[in-house]
């Protein structure tokens, strides 16, 4: 059996009297695909956000790759090989979609961001990485695009393209299809299991087709704590999750 | 013991003179999230109102209760003409354009009044001075607490108690809802405008008499109703209060001991508290 | 390396520009002003164009760049060289200063922040009589002179010596800021005034953008402010005052956010606008005002943005004559 990457050990954060999330306990095998779903309201997005680094849990631990990370900022989680992407697409949108992505990659040196004295083309800025990247997605005659020009669909897969450009060991995903046409789901699919080759995946998803069909482990969160938790088959016939789900029709 | 009064009432008075000029700032950028940066200027159009007003009439309650009238007709113009087109667009831009709008009021009064100060007399009825004991008091000073406090509380019961009131304040902090309650919300921000910049309009008449006349009031006052709602947090009344009230009493304590330094003390509040609690005393995180 | 042409063709245009300059308006002061004014409008616009900070602490940075030269060079024995060191330094140290408290908040807390501080420089200098004269500003600076080892003494006393001076420190450090934008360190700016948390989000530290960014911001405009007291050979306190933050901020929107260029032709316009509407109506800043006004709801690119779409224009018209004539 693999080991976890990443373990939430009693996570909690609340807002005021508030508890978006209760001790929440959740472990990522490596090499996983895991998804956490969940009813409107769940508290998948603060769990999410406290894996990202967006918010602080109010107590818990979040331990990834044997290292207390929960009190690190945003900025740092990068580095250390967690990239993640946002629910509603969050890009440059005035620049191309190669600066975009080479503005990724710079980033992995921070010193690199403070260089002033020459231009972004030299070699070690990310150029040639970011234009692999692009190759990669399909999306090489987008390269002089500026994003708000592309499509929404190119936008989703750049979206994952830019957490990716860290090569990070674990890749957090924000409802990867939101937003997405029913045609344009299955691409989606298929870059995550070319993905599951290189990096463990976490996402958070509504779609539950992709989850069932790409998912080898599931949490399942109602209010804030875990109900459920096991294979996607498992899940799916636990009581508990469908008397969650009864009214949103699962 | 009768110096500390005095100061007391004199920071009083001043703070709720700042507390009027920062609660219109911060419900118009609250409800709207407008950001006025010719706040001050609006505040030294009240004063020159005043001033006209009552060198026509002779008569400074006519310049109180006209200079308003006044300053929210204008307010109506502005708004209808400009200011309705800035609400979706990025704050800077919203600040640059406010401020093309401060500079063109600021030069037009030059032009019209020039640049010697004018000065207001105060009334017959409150030039004198109150004695408690040994302890004497311009009546002035007084009345500007006297109507500053009912202006607040008048201001107070409207938003707290009233249904216009409840519609401003839950738009201050979900502006969507209101459009979902079926409100006409473009009749709504004008209204909120020209309230908040009226009540500008009003502390520069009521400043008129102490401070007098000039163009560049407007840049004082709005450098310092910054200072207020940053203090106190923005969108928040009672935020505004506090703001104002700390502004003035800092100010009036600080001419105490060190009267050119009281700018400076002000300013120095500021920064102190910006460091400890980066939202202001009563802002939202 | 592909930068080298565009490079080099920006080092001709800016030592063209600065010859032309007083040859054209037939006055080497204001033109010394012109370049004056432009480095400080370049340094609003590296916070404001490039990196989306509108700052008022611009006041600050001039005023304090002003009276630092200005103690320096009164009080000391100094060479020029020092005089500039030492103002860069004040300018970089008083802007991370601003920076450091400013940036704690974003948006308009941010532009309160800054106007408050630009406004507490201006009333601490009114007190600090001793060093900045309060309200009379200080007489009578001296232009020192440059002190070269082996060389004889360069001094600037006349018009053209400091207007010589002046298009020097400006050739070099609008060269060096239009490096720095186009820099990687430039696009992390452009990254962040796009979407700051994205930004952060793959791994840039924001705060220590920002923060440096002032440093540079400040550097260029104290060494106007210093220029500015070296020219008038007087340092005022309004200097300091508000409105230098207003003027700079004008400079810098009417020429168009976001381009160096822009800034310089920001700069042209409004003092020559100043200098022959003023002697014709003293109130032309009215007309500034409405200016801007129609600028930010119409032209946000400024002046630059609109010359070069109209040289666009003519270019494409003259594109279709050449092909008929063929």
């Amino acid at each position: 059996m693999s080991s976890s990457l990443l373990s939430v050990i009693n996570l909690t954060k609340k807002y005021g009297d508030f508890y978006a999330n209760t001790d929440v306990n959740l472990n990522v095998k490596e090499g996983s695909i895991h998804g956490v779903i969940g009813p409107n309201g769940a508290g998948k997005t603060t769990l999410f956000n406290s894996l990202a680094g967006s918010t602080k849990p109010s107590s818990g631990k979040i331990i990834f790759d044997g290292q207390n990370i929960e009190h690190l900022e945003q900025y740092d989680r990068p580095i250390l090989g967690i990239g993640r992407s946002f629910q509603v697409t969050s890009l440059f949108p005035d620049l191309t979609a190669l600066e975009n992505l080479r503005l990724a990659s710079q980033a992995q040196e921070p010193a690199r961001g403070f260089v002033f004295w020459h231009g972004i083309t030299r070699k070690g800025f990310g150029q040639r990485r970011a234009l692999h990247m692009l190759h990669r997605l399909g999306l090489d005659k987008q390269a002089q695009t500026p994003i708000k020009a592309l499509s929404h669909g190119q936008q989703r897969i750049l979206e994952v393209g830019m957490a990716l450009m860290s090569e990070p060991s674990l890749l957090l995903l924000d409802e990867p299809t939101s937003g997405m046409g029913v045609d344009d789901i299955p691409q989606m699919i298929n870059l995550l299991k070319q993905l599951r080759e290189e990096c463990t995946i976490l996402l958070i998803e509504h779609n539950i087709r992709l989850v069932t069909e790409v998912c080898d482990q599931v949490t399942v969160l109602q209010a804030g704590k875990v109900i459920s938790e096991g294979t996607p088959l498992e899940v799916s016939q636990d009581e508990k999750v469908k008397t969650a789900y009864l009214g949103e029709g699962i | 013991m009768s110096l500390y009064l005095f100061q007391i009432l004199n920071g009083v008075g001043l703070g709720m003179i700042y507390f009027l000029m920062g609660v219109g700032l911060t419900i118009i950028f609250g409800m709207m999230n407008f950001v006025n940066f010719a706040h001050g200027a609006f505040y030294a159009l009240g004063a020159y109102a005043c001033y006209v007003v009552m060198s026509i009439t002779g008569s400074f309650w006519a310049g109180l209760v006209l200079a308003p009238i006044c300053i929210g007709i204008l307010a109506l113009g502005i708004e209808k003409v400009l200011v309705r087109r800035l609400y979706a667009v990025d704050h800077s831009i919203q600040i640059l354009i406010t401020i093309g709008v401060m500079m063109m009021i600021r030069e037009g009064t030059l032009l019209i009044w020039g640049t010697v100060p004018k000065s207001i007399r105060v009334p017959e009825l409150l030039a004198g001075i109150v004695a408690f004991d040994d302890f004497v008091y311009p009546v002035y000073r007084l009345f500007i607490v006297g109507v500053t406090a009912l202006i607040g509380i008048g201001l107070w019961l409207l938003l707290e108690k009233t249904r216009f009131g409840m519609v401003i304040r839950a738009g201050s902090e979900r502006p969507h809802m209101v459009a979902l309650l079926g409100i006409n919300i473009d009749k709504l921000f004008s209204m909120t405008f020209i309230g908040g910049v009226a009540l500008a309009g009003v502390a520069g008449a009521l400043i008129a008499p102490i401070r007098g006349v000039d163009a560049f009031m407007g840049v004082e006052a709005l450098g310092i109703a910054f200072v207020v709602v940053v203090i106190g947090g923005m969108g928040s009344f009672s935020g505004a209060l506090i703001g104002g009230l700390i502004v003035g009493l800092v100010q009036s304590f600080t001419s105490g001991f060190w009267p050119a330094g009281t700018n400076v003390m002000i300013y120095s509040v500021m920064a102190l508290i910006i460091m400890f609690r980066p939202n202001g005393l009563l802002g939202r995180a | 390396m592909q930068n080298t042409t565009p490079f080099k063709t920006y080092a001709m245009g800016l030592i063209a520009f600065v010859i032309l300059l007083p040859l054209l308006i037939h006055s080497q002061v204001l033109a010394t002003e012109i370049l004056i004014f432009a480095m400080a409008a370049i340094g609003c616009n590296l916070l404001l164009g490039y990196s989306g900070l509108l700052s008022f602490g611009q006041s600050l940075f001039f005023g304090g760049g002003a009276y630092a030269a200005s103690i320096l060079s009164i009080n000391f024995d100094v060479s020029l060289l020092t005089v500039i060191g030492f103002t860069l330094i004040v300018g970089i140290a008083l802007a991370v200063l601003v920076g450091f408290f400013s940036i704690r908040r974003q948006g308009i807390y941010f532009v309160m922040i800054t106007l408050a501080f630009g406004q507490l420089g201006y009333y601490a200098a009114f007190l600090a009589e001793d060093f900045t004269g309060g309200e009379d500003g200080l007489l009578d600076v001296p232009r020192v002179a440059l002190k070269l080892p082996f060389l004889p003494d360069v001094h600037f006393d006349t018009d053209i010596s400091f207007y010589i001076l002046t298009s020097v420190l400006f050739v070099l450090s609008v060269m060096l800021m239009q490096l720095v934008v186009n820099s990687p360190f430039g696009s992390v700016l452009q990254a962040i005034r796009q979407n700051e948390n994205r930004a952060e989000a793959i791994g840039y530290r924001v705060k220590l953008y920002k923060i440096a960014i002032f440093a540079f911001s400040g550097a260029i405009t104290a060494l106007s402010g210093a220029l500015y007291a070296l020219m008038l050979n007087f340092a005022p306190l309004s200097n300091i005052d508000i409105e230098i933050s207003e003027t700079i901020l004008f400079m810098c929107v009417l020429g168009g956010l976001g381009s160096i260029f822009g800034s310089i032709v920001g700069a042209a316009v409004f003092l020559l606008a100043s200098d022959f509407l003023s002697e014709l109506w003293p109130r032309w800043m009215l007309i500034l005002g409405f200016l801007v006004i129609l600028v930010m709801l119409y032209a946000r690119g400024g002046l630059w943005a609109s010359l070069m779409i109209m040289l666009e224009r003519a270019k494409e018209i003259l594109g279709i004559k050449e092909k008929h004539n063929v």
